[in-house]
């Protein structure tokens, strides 16, 4: 009798612990959630007006990006995102940037600052605020910039990086988000759906 | 016999001048430059001796209110083989103006490096950091080839408290 609870025991906590060693967030492959933020560039809906994935009628993709007004790398691909945004509309398939970053402990990443910023940069694309930072968390995002690739049916195909480079230009040998995008259209699978960078921290509440 | 004295009297007084000048300088870190396979080779041959990696920029708000507590511990754990190691991930074109002006400016007395790796993309060495790491900063990684200790952690340290004991769970 004494065995079997200790049996059961160590099943219990061996159990426990694959649990623990799940990864938090999105795979690839995952169907991403919808969402209903609140808009910080002028597209869309407009200023202060909330997006959501139904604004988008026939979309064939987007291309979620976690980003904010601070952090040096998300500042250092700004103009690669409104580039993107330009490419892929003619395709339906669209940015929208999602800032997950709390107020209190970075106060240039509040929804005022956002607005100053899309403004400024003329951002062709969502900009919107997580403020209870619920979609950063469901998504499982880490750090700014940090990019999902959707197709039309909302499933994960991409996750990482935008290119291979944060100093652009030449320097960028791998479009990442690009070639995949590519295989996604053609209806291949994708060749390297995940990637890696160094990016900011997302600020948690705490 | 005057002017020869006059001369050899200035002339102690600047050699001495240089000789404290340049001990001053020497006192202040020089901020190293280093590749992924000359960090690799480091963090592969620890001996007996625990490394505490810690990956920061002075652009990272977060690494730079941590960074006392990482030289706290290298003050107080230095005769207990900890070593602290900053790996600067800043544009290497800055290592002067950025790196070094901070090292300075702050006194930074540990290990200062900073990673210039032309041949490898990010998403190359991250990975070989650690399989998890996502590449968000900052992390530390805490090494002890001798001891097969191999541990990481992202984000940052509230306290030294709570770094300390981290370090006191994978040390003897």
């Amino acid at each position: 009798m004494r065995s079997l609870t200790t049996c059961l025991l160590i099943c219990m906590i061996t159990l426990l612990s694959f649990k623990t060693d799940t990864t938090i967030g999105y795979e690839v492959g995952d169907k991403a959630m919808d969402f209903e933020l609140v808009n910080a560039s002028s597209t869309i809906n407009g200023i202060d007006k909330t997006v959501s994935f139904n604004d988008y009628k026939n979309a064939k993709g987007f291309i979620i990006i976690f980003t904010c007004n601070h952090c040096p790398f998300s500042k250092a691909y700004e103009e690669r995102i409104i580039a993107l945004q330009k490419k892929y509309e003619k395709k339906d398939i669209h940015v929208i940037a999602i800032n997950p970053n709390d107020k209190e402990r970075q106060p240039s990443d509040s929804y005022d600052n956002m607005k100053i910023r899309a403004k400024e940069k003329g951002f062709n694309f969502a900009y919107l605020y997580d403020e209870t930072q619920d979609i950063a968390k469901a998504y499982g995002a880490r750090k700014t910039p940090h990019v999902y690739l959707l197709d039309s049916k909302k499933q994960v195909k991409y996750i990482g990086a935008i290119d291979d480079n944060t100093e652009g230009g030449n320097s960028v040998k791998k479009k990442y988000v690009e070639n995949a995008i590519a295989e996604m259209l053609a209806g291949k699978s994708i060749t390297k759906p995940t990637s890696k960078a160094i990016g900011c921290t997302i600020k948690w509440k705490q | 016999m005057k002017t020869t004295l006059l001369i050899l009297l200035v002339s102690s007084i600047s050699f001495l001048a240089f000789q404290i000048d340049n001990q001053a300088t020497s006192a202040k870190k020089k901020v190293a430059p280093i590749t992924f396979s000359e960090l690799q080779e480091r963090l592969g041959n620890t001996g007996d001796e625990l490394i505490v990696c810690n990956f920061w920029a002075t652009w990272c708000k977060p690494c730079i209110e941590e960074m006392p507590y990482f030289e706290e511990l290298q003050k107080k754990y230095a005769d207990k083989k900890v070593k602290v190691l900053f790996v600067s991930l800043d544009r290497p074109s800055t290592r002067t103006s950025r790196v070094q002006k901070f090292v300075n400016d702050k006194g930074v007395e540990s290990e200062v490096v900073l990673l210039d790796e032309p041949n490898l993309s990010q998403d190359d060495w991250i990975p070989l950091i650690d399989k998890n790491w996502e590449g968000d900063i900052p992390a530390t990684l805490y090494v002890n080839t001798l001891e097969n200790i191999r541990v990481f952690h992202t984000g940052s340290y509230e306290s030294f408290d709570e770094l300390e004991t981290k370090v006191k769970s994978l040390i003897k």
